[in-house]
């Protein structure tokens, strides 16, 4: 749910790609994900007030819940959070995890988020990396968008597709790690 | 296991597909993705709108998505603008009520009255509920 809102962010300032981290590290016990845009970015006086509550970049209403929801996760389990941002550069927003924590939320269905983001925005790419304990795996939507060649990604077969590739692949990697 | 051929596929059939649907007017679903939206459930009822066109198999329609529009306890909100620019945004839907949105208001062009909010543009003019 949060990395939807936050993609949802990028989506919102403009960005064209979106870069996700997922780094779970089973022995040390700790999750970090990164979420990276290429969007327009934020002042310094804006990023000093992302994770309050209510504070927000729009002009029309002043509500915005997303990093302060984010910052609470994560410090509610013994985690943190960061933000890197400059205008016309783009955001970064990262935040650690403990995943032995009794806080921490299930990390719910990502290739079903992945597909339902892509679906809705099929003209943003998003690179997505899933390590555990070193082992990775990568998924490029610019690279889907090569073989697909003029068939465009938000092609519903192709949704369904890349969800359920994703999820595929996502649980080898959980399994392999298990069966260390 | 799911392939990158399976992927191949799909664009074969797709290119293959394509002159047959060279159709006038698309019909526009947008679903509100604010951090409100999502809280409410957003989330599924996309998942039900793609399920839902891909066994349809309903390619003109436009899905999007937008922020948040400032009706937040009426969330999730789904706006269909049709071929002619007539909007009607339905509130507090779920995944089996889109998907019935898209059976009676995108194939059959029936609004469910019950469930809208506001319907404005087209021919009936503005309409305050």
């Amino acid at each position: 749910m949060h990395i939807l809102d936050l993609m949802e962010n990028a989506l919102e300032a403009q960005a064209s790609i979106i870069f996700i981290d997922i780094c779970e590290d089973t022995y040390k016990q700790y999750l970090t994900v990164t979420i990276c845009d290429d969007g327009w970015g934020m002042t310094r006086e804006e990023v000093k007030g992302v994770f309050e509550p209510f504070y927000t970049t729009r002009k029309e209403r002043p509500v915005g819940l997303g990093l302060a929801l984010w910052r609470q996760a994560a410090e509610s389990c013994g985690g943190r959070v960061w933000i890197e941002s400059s205008p016309g550069k783009g955001t970064l927003v990262g935040a650690k995890f403990q995943l032995d924590h009794v806080d921490l939320a299930p990390m719910g269905d990502l290739a079903g988020t992945l597909a339902v983001f892509l679906g809705a925005s099929p003209q943003m790419d998003v690179v997505f990396n899933y390590t555990v304990n070193g082992r990775k795996w990568e998924f490029d939507t610019r690279k889907i968008r090569r073989i697909l060649g003029q068939v465009p990604l938000g092609h519903p077969p192709v949704i369904r597709w890349m969800r359920d590739y994703c999820r595929e692949n996502l649980a080898r990697l959980r399994r392999s790690e298990e069966n260390d | 296991m799911i392939s990158l051929d399976d992927l191949r596929r799909i664009r074969d059939e797709a290119l293959a597909s394509i002159a047959l649907r060279e159709t006038g007017g698309s019909v526009q679903l947008i679903v509100g993705m604010g951090t409100c939206g999502i809280a409410a459930g957003a989330r599924e009822v996309m998942q039900a709108v793609l399920d839902e066109l891909e066994k349809r198999r309903l390619s003109q329609v436009l899905v999007s998505q937008t922020g948040c529009m400032g009706l937040c306890a009426q969330e999730p909100l789904v706006e269909i603008v049709d071929s002619e620019g007539k909007r009607v945004l339905y509130k507090k839907v779920d995944a089996s009520r889109v998907r019935q949105i898209i059976v009676e208001h995108v194939v059959n062009g029936r609004i469910i009255p019950e469930w809208t909010l506001n319907v404005a543009g087209g021919k009936e003019g503005r309409e305050e509920r």
